[in-house]
């Protein structure tokens, strides 16, 4: 494999009693897209946040890019080139879309000692991109949920990331939007982002994924190729409970 | 979201400006002391306009600062210092102030941090209530400016004139430039705002800091003028309130609003109070608490949304901004 890019080793978060994410490995590679699945309240958002800065380490390490960052504010790690979309979509709403786009491009990067005028370039770019350009003179507010997760999606591009972190970008979207959805992930990755993707939707995963990783309450119990993967005795245990697989046995 | 200003923008400001200039040259002492009190709280809405307006956090601390200003002026001028120096060294001393204060307390949100800011105004002013420095509750005497009325008042009107287009410039150009941009994003959602890269810390506490200096300049000036400081006087919490229902009802978080609400309130209250003598505050009340309801974003949001949808849609606006208050 290529070059590692963002490297976790014995990650751990507990709230409280509760550990949400317990002594989880993982690798991503430069140009890959790595999924990562698991039931309900496994510990994916979790992970994501620790990564971001958004929640603070128990115990273990994040590197990125060979450097410790798991103590950095997120604006920190935004800059060094992580960026993520959240599972419920968090926009400016009273702010245009364009402008929603520009505040990724002025302050995303290392060199964003860019001026307004230049960063708008950035952002009708990506807006066009993720094909929003139509919509860019509308406030955030008033876009459809579709529309919403593909501003979210363009604001994260527009800090120009080297890897971006998708929470669940295709929740409560319908069929078409979904393939469009796939698609758009698959430009961005070709343009040489690497990818880092939480979904719940199977197709999805299976479509895109190179690798993936799968947690349940907070531990890692698989890795690998998804058809691998999908057939992982714990994997289906884990998804479909014990039972159903006693059961599955005894019909042979 | 902010467009750069177009050459005619700036040359009806600066005819606005020309004729402030001009206006003491042909006009009675009252109405230039009327000018001196509207640029005043022009100056105290302006600041409040940069933590308040802009980042979205309610501060209560422009009667802190005005007061510092005010007593940093009375305590220095006592010792020999120049006037205009004493106003330097005041907005200094407030910035300085502002970002110690703001470290702590910007940690908090909404209704939190607006008594945090409440509790920081009492705290300076039973300071200055208590201290020998300040002359305790006795109050601090100033040196009288030597010349007639026709001289001081011109000079202490040329004086605010100067701090309020200053506080003006620098929020026209805050706004126009990447700092405005990340208020406003702090403003609007302020984990979103540190995902795409925005020191939300450091953004709130250069907006907390320039919210301080410009009324710290402007009680300065208020100190000198007014000779003799009192703390209830100058920690006055109603400054604060002045600013805020100025800014809300000319327009938050735009550089006009601010100018706005202080000119069309301060006027209207006089003519409220020359016409209703027995119950222009009543009067007063009704209008804020209706354009409060009908224009909950101010008059400058108003003229921007009719500019783009038309004259016509007045009463749709209206009745649009009324529902939201609707349970």
């Amino acid at each position: 494999m290529s070059e590692v890019l963002l490297e976790g080793r014995a990650v751990s978060k507990r709230f409280g009693g509760l550990t949400a994410v317990s002594a989880v490995d993982f690798t991503v590679y430069k140009g890959e897209i790595l999924g990562l699945i698991g039931p309900n309240g496994a510990g994916k958002t979790t992970l994501l946040n620790c990564i971001t800065g958004f929640d603070s380490l128990n115990e273990g390490e994040i590197f990125f890019r060979g450097t410790r960052i798991e103590s950095l504010k997120p604006h920190v790690i935004t800059r060094m080139g992580i960026a993520r979309t959240f599972q419920i979509v968090q926009p400016f709403p009273n702010l245009t879309v364009l402008d929603n786009v520009t505040m990724g491009a002025l302050f995303g990067s290392l060199d964003a000692r860019k001026e307004v005028k230049r960063a708008h370039a950035v952002a009708e770019e990506k807006l066009e991109m993720v094909g929003l350009i139509n919509k860019a003179d509308s406030l955030a507010s008033q876009l459809t949920l579709a529309e919403r997760k593909r501003l979210e999606f363009a604001k994260s591009l527009a800090t120009d990331p080297e890897i971006i972190l998708l929470d669940e970008v295709n929740a409560g979207l319908n069929q078409a939007e979904i393939l469009n959805a796939i698609a758009l992930i698959r430009k961005v990755r070709d343009q040489g982002v690497t990818v880092l993707i939480i979904e719940h939707l199977m197709k999805v995963i299976m479509d895109l994924s190179d690798r993936v990783i799968v947690l349940h309450h907070g531990e890692k119990i698989a890795e690998g190729a998804p058809r691998e993967v999908t057939s992982d005795e714990q994997v289906i245990k884990a998804y479909l409970g014990e039972k159903y697989v006693a059961m599955m046995e005894k019909l042979g | 979201m902010f467009k750069p200003w177009s050459k005619i923008q700036w040359f009806l400001m600066g005819m606005g400006v020309f004729a402030l200039i001009l206006m003491p040259s042909f006009s009675e002492n009252d109405v230039i002391r009327k000018w001196m009190d509207i640029l005043m709280i022009a100056i105290l809405a302006t600041s409040w306009n940069f933590i308040g307006g802009l980042t979205g956090y309610p501060s209560f601390a422009p009667a802190a600062f005005f007061g510092l200003g005010a007593y940093i002026t009375a305590i220095l001028m006592n010792a020999g210092f120049n006037f205009f120096l004493t106003l330097a060294i005041g907005s200094a001393f407030g910035g300085v102030i502002a970002l110690l204060l703001g470290i702590p307390i910007l940690r908090l949100r909404g209704h939190y941090f607006a008594i945090a800011t409440f509790g920081v105004a009492e705290f300076f002013r039973e300071m200055a209530d208590n201290l020998r420095i300040t002359g305790g509750g006795d109050g601090i005497n100033l040196p009288q400016i030597i010349g007639g009325p026709d001289y001081f008042t011109r000079f202490f009107y040329f004086s605010m004139l100067g701090v309020a287009v200053l506080a003006f410039l620098v929020q026209y150009f805050v706004t126009r430039h990447r700092l405005g941009y990340g208020l406003v994003a702090i403003r609007e959602n302020e984990d979103a705002a540190a995902m795409t890269g925005i020191d939300t810390t450091k953004y709130k506490i250069i907006a907390f800091v320039l919210s301080s200096v410009f009324p710290a300049m402007a009680g300065g000036v208020y100190a000198y003028r007014a000779a003799f400081l009192e703390p209830i006087d100058v920690f006055d919490i109603l400054f604060s309130i002045k600013a805020i229902v100025m800014t809300m009802l000319g327009g938050v978080g735009t550089v006009m609003g601010p100018l706005v609400g202080s000119f069309l309130m301060e006027y209207l209250a006089d003519y409220l109070w020359s016409a209703f003598t027995e119950f222009h505050s009543m009067l007063l009340g009704i209008i804020i608490v209706l354009s409060v309801l009908f224009l909950p974003r101010g008059l400058m949001h108003l003229f921007q949304e009719l500019r783009l949808k038309g004259w016509r849609s007045l009463g749709a606006i209206l009745r649009n901004n009324i529902q939201r208050f609707r349970v």
